[in-house]
């Protein structure tokens, strides 16, 4: 059979049914009204809360784990996927990337700012981490100085319902130079505070005028009546004159009054004399950069902190900076691979966290480090942060170290090495799973395999900490966005 | 659109708000406890703090806690032991007590009462010094704001603590090395008025704007009494007349001038003492030889005595450095400070005359005739008064703040080491607890924490303490003994003790608590799995197991 | 100088006594003699006697007699000096002083190595540096060329207090110099260890080679080799009349002096400097019974464990407790009268406090082979002394008057003070 002899319309539609047999690209009927039911028989599964599971079966709905056990009942129709010979896990999760964006500095305090607004991602732009078993990432605004704006969150592929998770995220803050950062968070959450007293006295304000104003309108009421003449006198009798004859009242126009809806009170012009009673309270507009703030400081949900911090000392003048409020947050150290040559012999810094964990602890921070050994600063010895901070009592999530490639495929062997450097492993899958959703806020929907939490997994051919071990599956909400064998990808 | 320009408009109101400058949001003359004072009404008032040092009812619970915040206002206290304490004001006093509550010395002498709740040294057989003062520096601080910009885990801290600074000095900034703390470590801005009175034309310029300075202020304390009297007169305006020198005359602010030569010295003293104005001298190399006037002037001096007599032979008038530079001075009545030639703190090996050896410094003094007792004070109160400092630092005086060292000999003994290093009344350098000197004549740690809560025995005492739980702030660098969180979780459970102010603990919580993990005490970085050795170390090794 | 340089050349030419070395035998005018009382009196001799309330006699340049008071009567003719509540201690020797020149002569490094050189024609007697040495109760001082290159000469021992070379010389050659490593590496376009090693074995192999030859000829066997004046004047380096001082330091550097310089050539070595990580060798050096002269670091900053240590401490306690250690000041890196600042600082980082003093006085004698000579308050060794208010290695303690071959070469109180 020759290709010429095709008619170019049955071409185009083999090429249109070969294009839609390629899984990542299906839409799944979602809207349609049937609920979609997928069902992964997993070889074994890490959920993340420290439960490890053999030969279960993880049952999604539309989206959403609605059961994980060995004996499932699977509803029909329902897509499965194989995956008994696998170890799945929670989907990784990057909490500081700006993959598919441009690098560009940015200065001040602009929260105002959204990654969403530039965010404009081809197609395959998040293959890189997905091929690498992520499946959420959290795009923050570019620049280390200042207060860039507003994170967004993505997933890595698009299986129907776009990239975009949640379009307006936590505030992402720097607190990489204290003597300039630090006075920029402090000056954001004093205006915020100032905007919230001054939105409340503005309501007080009003509410006491209302009040005045309907005292007012009923002493009014009160010396009209007294002064009132009789009903009957004539108009233009002064006041006090006895009435010749009792009249009959005049009817009242408005016998009950209620304050207008519509504008504000206007300041200016208002003749004290007479008193509109105010209409419906507004408060006063908020900056849009101090907005995101005034919602952190009255911990309105889904409010969140993202600060970059340094050096240990930082952590001290975030400590300082937000000393007279309490705010959501998260913090990201920095922790410098033990990779190179040491410091001394002209190489890689050290890191002087450890000596600052125990204030970690004593907050129970929640800290995104990057999972590698440091240096100990002014030594040759290893330190290993992530364990240390754990061991304070702070909470650790493991992030990678930027977006290069390596740090995406890596990531698992990466963590591998701190848990080769002491840190349990229960710790370290806590750190990947749990403790990561916490660090982008969304620890009721990812993070770990639970009943109700959105179906991202990861499906590894072997242990995630087993050397060998290859991304084969990744399922993004219960679908499958990226496997091995069609991509070709190891 | 409208709400969008009012917003534009707001925030453009903003930007051109007056910003404060450094200096103001973080306040010159901080005071220690400073974080905890301005804050909330229903904290400690400052009347509190001023009780006399009563252990029996020193502490009261703030009972008022709305905040579950761990960082309760409590106070913290702090006491040296028997040590031999060089209040450098007030004489020695041997085998006495040091007491700090707060960061401040409260006591110092005998049969001083120390609570329960204090963290305690005990420096038997030890001498106790106020930290020293280094009128210069760099590497330790950073720039100014030294507040904002000081990296306080960084080694080269520790090191400076190590060899006996608790206060350096960054351009024109005061600083307390206060280790892994923020709290009070800025001392003050502002030290100097820096003067060149240099060329012709400058020394007429300056003297010009000094008259002008006095006149303006002679004609307003005129008016004031004036005033006074009841008279009218006009105000004086200020026209014309340069802030600084009415600071400088007003006695606000310390002239500094960093000349050696003779002329300009001699210079220097006759305009001080014409103006009669506070001044400071860096350098003075040659103020030995006017060392009359600059006595008489009452100027400070700072000098590097560690310097063999080096002159110029072909002229005829004395000349040149000489190591009786420092004793020619305070025997006329100078106040001497030293500061070594080199500024740095190396841990290069050749001992060069920098911030490694500050007493080596005051020894050399010593060696070129000036006592031992104004050598101390080179290093500490004259230092402090250098700086402008001195009602704050320099002496173990009550009032003063708890900055301190302990070491195992005389100060000016070339042996001496630091043990101990307290800055605000909180031990930030243990030496038996530091890798760095570690090895050097080892003693074990005699720092205690405070001790946790006693037992529920039948004793008198009232109240109890949160103290086990709770962090201290001077335990430097004790990582993971307590677990700091568990105490006002637990307390409420089993008894059902109906005070409401006390937060009891059960007795099988305490052991738990209070047994640190063995293997976390004696190293600040040890008690884990060994990591993972380089390999030049284990050949190292191996090639000395041959020798 | 002339006559002198002339008498030398002849006595090569004659291929007689081993040419250009200068045992000194100077000449001196009349001096004075004195009797000395002092407080104490620390001798510094091999067993570490100290007198106290002690009286020291002066005469001939010499020292006639140390003891107690009670035990010296003062002969008729002697000045007295009475130095009533001061210490007195041997004059300090130091391995190590680039000054003796005046700092003109620092490197010659024409070639990698050219040891024919020699420090002996550029010394300046009274130079402003020198004399303030005397202030520092540093009488004897090795006069070595830099570092610049692999050997750049000979170094010559003298006295810092004399008007010519004769009153000032004690012994040339002093030493020969080596710098291993550490500073010859900047040589022209750089060259490395290997390189180095190859060329200064290369050096001394054909010396040896040279002095055998000589030696031969000198027993009456074999024919007149041809006079190399590059290398007629090691030969008492093989003869062992002199020693090699080494710049050396660092582990593998101060390795390869051990095997190269000691082992392999047999050359009496002293090290000299010996800083940074060397000091794990002190078991070897110690076996071998080698001197090491440690300076002018004090300290070494153990990057690995994040600690500090004394470089002195470190040797004796490699060294099993056995090494012998001196300091030296490498002046003018460090000024030459801050010697004792060293020994002091060594003592506060971990050295022995008995060990001070030797390690200014006998250990660089014995290392330059000039014990016999000088270095300790005994009789019939060199009066050179400094002294004190107390003890030297204190930084608050000052010499204020120094002897130096029984001279007055430095008095405070008339001369003024110098340090």
């Amino acid at each position: 059979m020759h290709l010429r002899a095709i008619p170019a319309a049955a071409a185009f539609a083999a090429f249109a049914a070969l294009a839609a047999a390629i899984p990542v690209r299906a839409a799944p009927a979602r809207d349609d009204g049937d609920d979609r039911y997928v069902a992964i028989h997993c070889g074994r599964v890490i959920t993340g809360t420290g439960e490890e599971k053999e030969h279960v079966t993880v049952l999604v709905k539309n989206g959403k784990i609605q059961a994980i056990g060995e004996k499932v009942e699977l509803p029909r129709p329902c897509k499965v996927i194989d995956a008994a010979k696998f170890v799945a896990m929670p989907g990784h999760v990057a909490p500081h990337s700006r993959v598919s964006l441009m690098d560009f500095p940015r200065a001040g305090a602009r929260a105002d700012l959204k990654v969403a607004d530039e965010f404009f991602p081809a197609a395959d732009a998040f293959d890189v981490p997905l091929a690498a078993g992520f499946t959420t990432l959290q795009l923050v605004p570019p620049g280390a100085v200042g207060i860039p704006g507003r994170s967004m969150i993505v997933r890595t592929a698009d299986v129907g319902a776009g990239f975009v998770v949640e379009p307006v995220g936590a505030i992402k803050a720097n607190l990489l130079t204290p003597a300039q950062d630090r006075r920029m968070l402090t000056e954001a959450l004093n205006g915020a505070k100032r905007e919230i007293e001054k939105a409340e006295k503005a309501r007080a304000d009003f509410e006491a005028k209302k009040k005045a104003a309907a005292e007012a309108e009923q002493k009014k009421k009160e010396e009209e009546a007294k002064k009132a003449p009789a009903p009957g006198t004539p108009p233009g009798t002064p006041p006090g004159t006895p009435p010749s004859q009792p009249p009959n009242p005049p009817p009242n126009p408005n016998p009950n009054p209620q304050p207008k809806e519509g504008k504000p009170p206007k300041p200016k012009g208002a003749k004290p004399a007479e008193q509109k009673p105010p209409k419906e309270f507004q408060p006063p507009p908020i900056a849009p950069p101090l907005q995101p703030f005034v919602d952190l400081v009255q911990k309105k949900p889904g409010a969140l902190l993202f600060v970059r911090i340094g050096a240990a000392t930082t952590y001290l003048h975030f400590l300082e900076a937000t000393k007279d409020f309490e705010v959501a947050h998260v913090l990201m150290a920095e922790v410098t691979p033990a990779r190179g040559r040491p410091q001394p012999f002209g190489g890689v810094p050290g890191t002087d966290l450890h000596w600052a964990a125990k204030k970690f602890g004593e907050k129970k921070e929640l800290v995104v480090l990057a999972p590698y050994l440091s240096y100990q600063q002014g030594a040759v010895d290893f330190v290993n942060v992530p364990q240390r901070m754990v061991e304070a009592g702070a909470r650790v999530a493991f992030g990678p170290n930027g977006d290069a490639p390596d740090e995406f495929n890596f990531f698992r062997y990466n963590v591998n090495e701190v848990i080769k450097g002491g840190m349990t492993r229960a710790d370290a899958i806590t750190a990947m799973t749990k403790h990561a959703a916490e660090a982008i806020g969304l620890q009721e929907r990812l993070g770990t395999l639970e009943v109700g939490k959105d179906a991202n997994l990861l499906l590894l051919s072997a242990d995630p900490f087993d050397v060998q071990a290859r991304v084969e599956q990744v399922v993004i909400e219960g679908e499958l966005a990226w496997s091995r064998e069609k991509k070709g990808r190891s | 659109m409208g709400g969008h320009l009012e917003g534009l408009a707001l925030l453009l109101a903003l930007a051109a708000a007056p910003r404060a400058p450094a200096q103001e949001a973080f306040t010159d003359v901080t005071p220690s406890r400073a974080p905890f004072d301005d804050k909330k009404p229903d904290d400690k008032k400052p009347g509190d703090e001023k009780k006399p040092p009563d252990a029996k009812d020193a502490k009261k619970p703030d009972e008022k806690k709305e905040e579950k915040k761990k960082e309760e206002k409590k106070d913290e206290w702090l006491a040296v032991l028997n040590g031999d304490v060089h209040t450098i004001t007030d004489g020695v006093l041997r085998g006495a007590t040091l007491l700090s509550k707060n960061g401040r010395i409260q006591a110092v002498g005998y049969a001083i009462e120390v609570p329960a709740e204090a963290a305690t040294i005990d420096a038997a057989g030890m001498h106790v010094y106020p930290g020293l003062l280094a009128v210069n520096s760099t590497g330790v601080l950073g720039g100014e704001p030294v507040d904002l910009t000081t990296d306080v885990y960084a080694q080269n801290m520790t090191f400076a603590l190590a060899c006996g600074w608790t206060t350096m000095v960054s351009g024109n900034s005061a600083g307390k090395l206060t280790w892994g703390s923020l709290d009070g470590l800025l001392l003050r801005n502002n030290l100097w008025l820096r003067v060149n009175y240099a060329s012709g034309d400058e020394r007429r310029r300056i003297r010009e704007e000094l008259d002008t300075a006095r006149e303006f202020l002679r004609k307003r304390r005129a008016f004031e009494q004036a005033k006074a009297a009841g008279q009218e007169i006009p105000e004086p305006k200020p026209e014309g007349v340069n802030e600084a020198w009415l600071k400088l005359l007003g006695g606000d602010v310390l002239a500094r001038f960093d000349v050696g030569s003779t002329e300009d010295l001699r210079s220097i003293a006759k305009l001080v003492t014409e103006y009669g104005f506070k001044a400071v001298i860096f350098g003075a190399t040659e103020g030995w030889i006017v060392a009359e006037e600059l006595g008489r002037a009452g100027v400070s001096c700072v000098v590097t005595p560690h310097t063999p007599r080096v002159a110029d032979t072909q002229r005829n008038r004395p000349n040149g450095a000489t190591i009786e530079n420092a004793a020619l001075l305070w025997s006329h009545g100078v106040k001497v400070a030293v500061i070594p030639q080199s500024q740095r703190l190396s841990s290069d090996g050749l001992l060069d005359r920098d911030l490694r050896t500050p007493t080596v410094e005051a020894m050399f003094a010593m060696r070129g005739g000036l006592p031992h007792d104004a050598a101390e004070a080179a290093l500490t109160i004259n230092a402090a008064r250098v700086l402008g400092v001195d009602d704050r630092v320099g002496s173990l005086e009550p009032g003063k703040d708890a900055d301190l060292i302990i070491l195992d000999g005389d100060l000016l003994a070339y042996e001496s080491f630091v043990y101990y290093a307290v800055v605000n009344g909180r031990l930030v350098y243990d030496k038996a607890k530091e890798p760095l000197f570690r090895d050097l004549r080892p003693r074990p740690s005699t720092y205690k924490e405070p001790a946790p809560e006693p037992k529920p025995e039948p004793k008198p005492e009232p109240k109890k303490e949160e103290g086990a739980g709770e962090k201290k702030e001077g335990e430097g660098k004790h990582e993971g003994e307590k677990k700091p969180g568990d105490a006002p979780k637990d307390g409420e459970k089993p008894k059902g003790e109906p005070k409401p102010e006390e937060k009891p603990k059960p007795d099988d919580e305490l052991k738990p608590e209070e047994k640190p993990k063995p293997e976390e005490k004696p190293k600040p970085d040890g008690g884990h799995p060994a990591p993972m050795r380089d390999r030049t170390a284990i050949a190292a090794e191996s090639i000395r197991a041959d020798s | 100088m002339s006559p002198i340089f002339a008498l030398a050349f002849a006595l090569v030419l004659s291929g007689g006594a081993p040419a250009g070395d200068r045992a000194a035998a100077p000449e001196l005018p009349d001096v004075p003699r004195y009797a000395i009382k002092v407080a104490k009196a620390v001798t510094a001799s091999a067993d570490d006697r100290v007198f106290d309330n002690a009286i020291i006699l002066v005469s001939n340049g010499k020292i006639e007699k140390v003891g107690r008071d009670v035990d010296v009567p003062i002969p008729a003719g002697y000045e007295v000096v009475d130095a009533g509540t001061k210490w007195a201690l041997p004059g300090f020797v130091d391995c190590h002083d680039h000054i003796g020149g005046g700092l003109q002569d620092l490197n010659d490094g024409v070639y990698l190595t050219n040891p024919g050189l020699r420090s002996l024609d550029t010394i300046t007697p009274e130079n402003e540096n020198v004399k303030n040495a005397l202030a520092g109760g540093v009488t004897t001082v090795l006069v070595i060329p830099g570092s610049g290159n692999n050997s750049a000469g000979f170094g010559t021992i003298v006295k810092t207090f004399g008007h010519s070379l004769d009153e000032v010389l004690v012994r040339y050659p002093g030493s020969l110099k080596i710098a291993q490593s550490g500073n010859p590496e900047r040589y022209w376009y750089g060259v490395g260890r290997s390189f180095m090693n190859w060329n200064t074995r290369d050096t001394l192999l054909r010396a040896r080679e040279y002095h055998l030859k000589w030696k031969a000829f000198e027993a009456g066997k074999g024919s007149k080799p041809d006079f190399n004046p590059f290398f007629h004047d090691f030969r008492g380096l093989f003869e062992k009349k002199f020693p090699a001082t080494v710049h050396t330091q660092i582990y593998q550097v101060v390795a390869e002096t051990i095997q190269m310089l000691h082992d392999e050539l047999g050359i009496w070595t002293v090290l000299d400097h010996s800083e940074f990580d060397a000091v794990q060798l002190g078991g070897q050096t110690s076996k071998r019974d080698m001197f090491v002269i440690v300076g002018p670091r004090v300290l070494h900053y153990e990057r690995k464990n994040r600690t500090i240590t004394g470089l002195c401490a470190d040797w004796l306690r490699y060294g099993n407790g056995k090494q012998k250690i001196g300091v030296n000041t490498d002046a003018p890196v460090l000024p030459q009268q801050d010697l004792t600042l060293q020994a002091g600082m060594a003592v506060r980082f971990g050295l022995p406090k008995s060990l001070r003093i030797p390690a200014l006085t006998r250990v660089p004698a014995q290392a330059l082979g000039i014990w016999d000579r000088l270095g300790s308050l005994e009789p019939g060794k060199d009066a050179d002394l400094g002294l004190w208010t107390g003890d030297p290695c204190d930084p608050k303690n000052a010499c204020l008057m120094t002897f130096v071959n029984g001279r007055l070469a430095y008095d405070a109180r008339t001369m003024g003070r110098r340090y």
